[in-house]
């Protein structure tokens, strides 16, 4: 065997005979076919040394000390579904219930409305395949962030985005919800107005109670309640909630 | 990240602990795993809606990955951080397993950018002939599947493995681990027939 197909397989020829060898195996077919070969052997013994790397370090992973659980209990990526999170849910309810009784006894203030009413407004863009192509890929990695929570990264990425296309009110309203996700309500106020004040129909509804929330939130009361009223008359999915609240402010 | 030598018990510089890890040193790779291990933890606990053991499976991948583009040439630029590219790596495979618990079929670019072939060409299948590998290694006599384990799974040098085999030049171990490959591309190509 010709001794620089393995060698031009692990990277190991430098740019001038990675080049030639490359421009010989295209003339040459029967090389080419060899070289393929290799190839697939090669990957295949891959495939073999990560499995034995995967159980050795498994047994690495058993030789450790027990580690402390006394780390924040995250949220699930895949929600476990049947009766589990039935239970799961029915003990959230009760253990909800009870500060919320207290919330409405004593009257709550705007950061308990707030935590009580906020959250997270699901990926709509790219939750099925077919949206996902016709997405351009840096959207669809911004979204991907957001969804794993990673919501610094999801506002880099969705700014990078909106430098492109300033105009993209979807992703105008992710980087607001993603703002608030990490507190900068300020700046979720911004990104939030200019979603309610694009042209942009399918966010805007959306925008509108977030920004009261976000308003809630900072302080802005008054232009949180004259937002809230205004998703009253709106009659819409959020109307039920915003009267709530009004009452409660 | 910035700054910390995720190498640091040798006093080895990134090129030559790859040379150390491609030389086949699996002790090194054991202490970089070990080493890194709670700082990758913290980095996903903190940045991700992960638990813990599914990030440590994570991090097992994410070194598998990282050594075979050590063996493969694949880190060009060691000027950065040896652990900023095993992030990156960790990175897309995040995202990837967030795609594929969504069960979304895509096209796994930022994925396939860590885990393909790089040599610059593209072959298009080979999973007809990688999938025959394991069997027909298998199926080997001896000496024949230990050189090549020992060589190509295991990456340990001509030298170690002519130790080991007892072969007393590394000339004889060459040969002899040239000829068990040719044998082993045989049986493959006449079990694709």
């Amino acid at each position: 065997m010709d001794p620089r197909i393995e060698q031009y397989l692990l990277g190991q020829l430098d740019e001038n005979d990675k080049a030639a060898f490359e421009k010989e195996m295209e003339n040459d077919s029967s090389l080419k076919e060899e070289v393929r070969t290799h190839a697939g052997v090669l990957q295949g013994l891959d495939e073999i040394r990560a499995e034995k790397l995967k159980s050795h370090f498994q047994e690495l992973e058993s030789n450790l000390p027990k580690e402390e659980s006394n780390e924040e209990k995250v949220v699930e990526m895949q929600p476990s579904k049947g009766l589990g999170s039935i239970w799961k849910v029915a003990a959230a309810i009760v253990l909800l219930a009870i500060p919320t009784y207290l919330i409405l006894n004593s009257g709550p203030t705007a950061d308990e409305l707030y935590n009580q009413y906020y959250q997270s407004y699901p990926n709509v863009i790219t939750s099925t395949e077919r949206s996902q192509e016709e997405n351009p890929p840096e959207q669809n990695e911004a979204l991907a962030y957001y969804e794993s929570g990673n919501f610094e990264a999801a506002i880099e990425a969705f700014q990078a985005e909106l430098e492109e296309l300033p105009e993209a009110a979807d992703m105008q309203f992710y980087l607001g919800v993603s703002q608030m996700e990490t507190n900068r309500l300020e700046h979720a106020i911004e990104s939030l107005t200019a979603v309610v004040e694009s042209n942009n129909t399918q966010f805007r509804d959306q925008a509108l109670w977030y920004l009261a929330l976000a308003k809630m939130k900072n302080g802005n009361e008054v232009e949180a309640e004259g937002l809230l009223k205004h998703i009253i008359t709106k009659e819409n999915s959020y109307s039920t909630r915003a009267e709530e609240i009004l009452e409660q402010l | 990240m910035a700054g910390t030598n995720p190498t640091k018990t040798l006093e080895l510089n990134p090129q030559q602990w790859m040379d150390e890890i491609r030389g086949g040193n699996r002790q090194l790779l054991d202490e970089f795993y070990l080493n890194n291990r709670e700082d990758f933890i913290g980095w996903g606990l903190n940045n991700y809606r992960i638990d813990r053991e599914q990030l440590v499976d994570i991090y097992q991948d994410t070194i598998i990955i990282f050594y075979e583009n050590i063996l493969y040439n694949r880190i060009k630029d060691v000027s950065s951080n040896l652990k900023t590219y095993l992030y990156g790596i960790a990175k897309n495979l995040i995202l990837k397993k967030f795609r594929d618990d969504r069960k979304i079929d895509r096209h796994e670019e930022n994925v396939q950018e860590h885990l393909s072939f790089q040599a610059g060409y593209d072959f298009e299948d080979l999973s007809e002939i990688k999938g025959k590998v394991k069997t027909e290694l298998d199926s080997l006599g001896e000496p024949c599947r230990s050189i090549l384990e020992l060589f190509y799974v295991e990456n340990q040098n001509i030298e170690t493995i002519a130790q080991k085999l007892d072969y007393k030049s590394k000339d004889v171990v060459k040969t002899q681990k040239s000829r068990c490959l040719k044998t082993l591309k045989e049986k493959i190509l006449q079990a694709n027939v």
